[in-house]
């Protein structure tokens, strides 16, 4: 069973403020590699956040099995580009992973970048001892 | 795997059914969703072919009540059951909490009926799980259709374990809340033990 803290979640959402703010993004959620959902933030009340949590997961996990299936083993970070919208997925520890939805007020770098920093941070959160 | 986040209260579970292709798993899931009322439970997701075949999986969250003063989500998966999805399968059944395994009763579909069930194991092999670890009920479907195995037959091919089972007939929604309630209860069971009162 993967316990998650009060005061875990109250550190990854201050990492989460400070991602946003950051990298610019409309959304962004932090959710289980199984889809379940752990922290949210931006305008995430328009859209299904289960629906699209577990549809994250299903993307972020076939994506984890083309990369084992080629021999990759350095597919935990991608990104789906839109025309009006894009997002960014990165895998945090093996059992977490960071959804992000952005558009043209932001550049894709920026967002990586910013990815990459929560996701090292958040690692550090989610392994300490509760 | 179980998550239990204390910032919401929340039990989160996946149980997922797994069976042949055809078999009612998606069935289930849309009874329970035209049953459900709309507080209980969120949209239903179906990634499906034209031909209405699931590609990668349905998805349905519902909520069940409380255990311990914890909110209990429970998320609902289908597996793709033809043969060719097998990686789409396994990747559903990645940190599963629960197992409903449906079987088609038609006599003609037995040998893909075993065959599912032979690659639910090995599927659960490459995570390194064991079925019999697993809270799992069986569900015997179609019970309606005149072609039909007895139920004692079915028993010895698919259930020699003795694992809880239901008959059913999941498009008029007779067992469907049975196998629910039963998959839940046995999957809160094996967490309730781990779960503190809060």
């Amino acid at each position: 069973m993967i316990s998650i803290s009060k005061e875990k979640i109250t550190k990854l959402d201050g990492l989460m403020d400070m991602f946003c703010s950051q990298a610019n993004t409309i959304w962004a959620i932090l959710a289980t590699n199984t889809g379940q959902l752990l922290v949210q933030r931006g305008f995430v009340h328009s859209f299904d956040v289960l629906a699209i949590s577990a549809l994250a997961s299903g993307v972020f996990n076939s994506t984890m099995e083309l990369a084992r299936i080629i021999g990759e083993r350095n597919f935990s970070e991608f990104l789906q580009e839109g025309r009006s919208y894009s997002i960014y997925y990165i895998g945090v520890d093996d059992n977490y992973l960071l959804v992000s939805l952005f558009d043209d007020r932001t550049l894709p770098g920026v967002v990586k970048v910013a990815c990459e920093s929560f996701a090292d941070e958040a690692k550090t959160v989610l392994k300490a001892e509760a | 795997m179980a998550n239990l986040n204390y910032a919401d209260k929340e039990l989160n579970l996946k149980i997922v059914y797994y069976g042949t292709g055809l078999c009612g798993k998606t069935t289930n899931l849309r009874v329970m969703f035209s049953t459900i009322s709309p507080e209980r439970r969120g949209k239903m997701m179906s990634l499906a072919t034209e031909l209405d075949q699931t590609l990668f999986f349905d998805f349905l969250p519902v909520d069940l009540g409380t255990l311990k003063g914890w909110k209990l989500r429970h998320h609902l998966y289908t597996v793709p059951g033809q043969i060719y999805y097998n990686v789409s399968r396994r990747l559903v059944l990645k940190n599963v909490d629960g197992l409903v395994f449906v079987v088609d009763s038609q006599e003609e579909r037995l040998d893909e009926n075993i065959e599912s069930y032979n690659n639910l194991i090995d599927n659960l092999k490459s995570y390194d799980l064991d079925l019999k670890d697993l809270p799992m009920v069986i569900q015997y479907n179609k019970r309606d259709l005149p072609n039909i195995m007895p139920i004692s037959d079915l028993q010895l091919y698919l259930n020699r374990e003795g694992y809880t089972y239901f008959e059913s007939v999941a498009v008029k929604g007779i067992g469907v809340f049975d196998t629910l309630k039963s998959v839940c209860q046995k999957t809160l069971l094996r967490q309730a033990e781990n779960l503190p009162q809060i």
